[in-house]
């Protein structure tokens, strides 16, 4: 009973709440059991709601009424999302027991939408990292294989749906940190266009390329949750006005005739053959569906990563700033002046890597650096945007790998920073220009760990990319597959 | 590039941190290493292209001039590690 | 060696607009510390700032009235720097495309006062000094009220000229 009620997608257990075949309560405090027995070898929250089953209880009252197909479905949010009252602390020392005194948007339209909040997830310390090791609260692992990490840095998030500790979870990307960690982790996980979700509440990184996204078993969930999440929001100036219209109701499925485009350079050196293989029998797939894919030159593929790291580290020091000591958080607890309360609480609150790149972000906005760091980067950013919309002129999407290996051992990515950043290199460019991309299962490595195919869309084409992904999921069981053997139907 | 210590303790200063003595060299050389790897850039020709510091032009987004109530001041002093019941508190923060 | 009295001048004006800049709090003056604040201006984590129509519109007319061009393209930046009363440790300001430019006002005796800029910008918090406890306390009513910075060529060339352009 209990083990098949785990392995629905949050649409069937949506469903399934709606016909009274299973209860909110039953559902949560399934959920919540599910979180006792397996938080001790995974680490996946960082903070548990506590008022989960009253919620659940108060939820039941309104099943016939209900109105959002994810009505009284568990899920968990990462801890960079802002929830009212309740622990939200970017997984660092120095917001301390932050309680945010409001919502984001993105979870004030959960609530609305009718789901229960299980707690917070674990991530890289303000979501700097590749691997949920930099967190203050210890790292996550993968339910796949516990002694390696999870990715990063909504790594809690997505090793928390992969051990069906919650039906669907919200992460964020900023370089790849929905698409990464759900492709370590064998679960689909979605960037949406940006400017599609509002960022009203999410906890700035680089604020240009920061998005709210889901994180869930199927491409349909993840439909259902951006429907939910989406749209125009007065608090952020860059939400974006969207068609109406639902992203669920758009899978067909049928993507007979659809241009898939395989940028040459991303399946190049330094990319695992097993991940390569496995994109390509993606690929393979796709065309059996009736998609048309060949493969083409990309050429600007090795200022991705550079491009990025100088724009998000420069956004990353000033946004972090606000982290003093003053207004909120931790402070240290003796300084003998105002400068020496500043240093004292930033240089003992933050993490290394945090660190590292406020101090990146600092070198490549001052003056005498800045025209050869930072403008430039902005202008290269320029031609990114460029060389992908020229690809989007024959192209309605691009097939990659998400990262060039599967998921390493803890322990293995924080010896050499410049090593760690290069595993990015697929994800980056994403975000550098705004579009919409997803990572889906497409396989297994011999180790019998999961590899992730990337689907990257144009702005405002995140119903191509769920469409291509849901064909992809009719067709495939990957994404059924679970780290506890059992298997969905 | 050359990352010094010099150059270390400079942006250090302007982030507020201080790092132990220990640590700067460790830090100076990382940054040396990233650095250079950023300056793949300058083998790109961007005469002529403007920086693209916002990815959609949305433009003149703008917000009507009504007043909507401010927080309980109790919600917003909630979490200051120091204060009274009005305000943030702070070491002299003049000389 | 006599010399001689080059006066240029940054003039901070509040726009009696009823809100804030970048949020929705009141501007009214006087209220008790903090009473006049919310998430945004007090540089809570998570928070974004909304342009208020009504600043724009001041900001524009100001430019009109002091004889500039009005910049067709224009954008905030932000000033990073680390004091209590700046709750973000940034001011939103314009430094590269100010709102208006190239300005100029007529002092009176034939002599004209060159206005190099106008731009859009917040204001930061009070601090209020407790000599007795060396402490500072931070009220933060202030930050977020709109400002326009007009700032002047170097044209001035004595204190009376000053005093007759203000």
């Amino acid at each position: 009973m209990v083990k098949e009620l785990l392995e629905l997608s949050a649409l069937e257990l949506g469903a399934a709440i709606k016909t009274g075949d299973i209860s909110v309560t039953e559902a949560t405090e399934t959920a919540l059991e599910t979180m006792a027995e397996r938080e001790g070898d995974l680490n996946c929250f960082i903070t548990a709601a506590e008022q989960a089953i009253d919620r659940a209880k108060a939820l039941q009252a309104g099943v016939r009424d209900a109105e959002s197909p994810l009505y009284g479905v568990p899920m968990a949010l990462k801890d960079n999302i802002c929830t009212k009252g309740l622990k939200t602390c970017c997984a660092s020392k120095i917001l301390g027991d932050f309680a945010p005194p409001y919502d984001a948007a993105a979870a004030e339209r959960l609530t609305a939408a009718g789901t229960v909040l299980l707690g917070k997830l674990n991530m890289d310390e303000f979501a700097m990292g590749s691997t949920t090791e930099t967190s203050f609260y210890g790292p996550t692992r993968n339910p796949w294989d516990t002694s390696r990490v999870s990715g990063g840095s909504s790594g809690g998030a997505a090793a928390a749906v992969a051990a069906r500790e919650c039906f669907f979870a919200l992460g964020s990307d900023t370089g790849g940190s929905i698409r990464q960690p759900a492709s370590y982790c064998g679960v689909t996980g979605m960037k949406p266009t940006y400017g599609t979700v509002s960022r009203y509440g999410l906890i700035a990184y680089a604020s240009s390329l920061d998005q709210i996204g889901p994180i869930a078993r199927t491409a349909a969930d993840c439909a259902a949750v951006l429907d939910a999440i989406r749209g125009k929001d007065k608090r952020d100036a860059t939400s974006l006005d969207l068609p109406a219209g639902s992203l669920l109701a758009g899978l067909t499925g049928d993507i007979r005739g659809m241009r898939i485009g395989l940028p040459a350079e991303c399946f190049a050196d330094g990319l695992h053959p097993q991940v390569s293989a496995a994109v390509h029998a993606a690929a393979d797939v796709l065309k059996d569906r009736g998609a048309q894919v060949e493969t083409f030159p990309f050429p600007l593929m090795e200022y991705m990563v550079p491009t990025y790291y100088i724009l998000a580290c420069a956004e990353a020091s000033s946004n972090l700033s606000r982290f003093d000591g003053v207004k909120y958080g931790w402070r240290a607890p003796e300084y003998e002046d105002l400068t020496d309360l500043y240093c004292r609480t930033r240089t003992e609150g933050f993490g290394a890597e945090v660190k590292r790149r406020i101090l990146l972000g600092a070198f490549v906005l001052s003056s005498g650096y800045y025209d050869a760091y930072y403008k430039k980067a902005l202008q290269v950013r320029a031609l990114i945007k460029e060389a992908f919309d020229r690809a989007f002129q024959r192209y309605d999407l691009l097939l990659t790998p998400v990262s060039p290996t599967t998921a390493p051992a803890l322990g293995e990515s924080l010896s050499e920073a410049l090593k760690m950043y290069l595993s990015d290199i697929y994800t980056v460019s994403v975000n550098l220009s705004g579009l919409s991309a997803l990572s889906m299962p497409c396989g297994f490595d011999e180790k019998g760990l999961p590899i992730g195919a990337q689907l990257i869309g144009p702005a405002l084409g995140d119903g191509t990319v769920l469409n291509a992904a849901h064909a992809f999921q009719l067709s495939t069981d990957y994404h059924k597959r679970s780290p506890y053997g059992k298997e969905a139907d | 590039m050359k990352i010094t210590q010099e150059l270390v303790d400079y942006v250090s200063t302007l982030s507020r941190l201080r790092l132990p003595e220990a640590e700067k060299a460790k830090m100076a050389a990382e940054m040396e290493q990233i650095v250079s790897y950023m300056d793949t850039l300058s083998t790109l020709d961007t005469d002529h292209v403007e920086p693209m510091s916002h990815i959609f032009p949305l433009k003149n987004v703008l917000r009507p001039d009504e007043v909507l109530p401010s927080s309980p001041r109790e919600e917003l002093l909630a979490g200051a590690p120091d204060g009274d019941a009005e305000t943030f508190r702070v070491p002299k923060a003049v000389e | 060696m006599t010399w001689e009295t080059v006066i240029g001048l940054e003039t901070h004006v509040e726009l009696a607009t009823e809100t804030k800049i970048f949020c929705s709090c009141t501007t009214a003056f006087g209220g008790a510390p903090n009473t006049h604040c919310c998430p945004v201006c007090t540089g809570m984590p998570g928070t974004l700032p909304v342009l208020n129509e009504k600043v724009l519109e001041f900001a524009v007319k100001a430019g009109l009235a002091l004889g500039c061009t009005i910049t067709k393209s224009s954008r905030f930046d932000r000033k990073n720097y680390f004091y209590p009363d700046l709750p973000k440790a940034y001011q939103i300001s314009q430094l590269y495309l100010p709102i208006a430019r190239n300005g100029k006002v007529d002092i009176g005796g034939g002599k004209v006062i060159g206005i190099h800029e106008v731009h859009m910008e917040e204001d930061a918090g009070k601090l209020i000094h407790d000599p007795w406890t060396d402490q500072t306390q931070c009220d933060y009513n202030r930050c977020g009220v709109p400002l326009i910075e007009i700032v002047t060529e170097p044209d001035f060339r004595s204190p009376e000229e000053v005093l007759a352009y203000l």
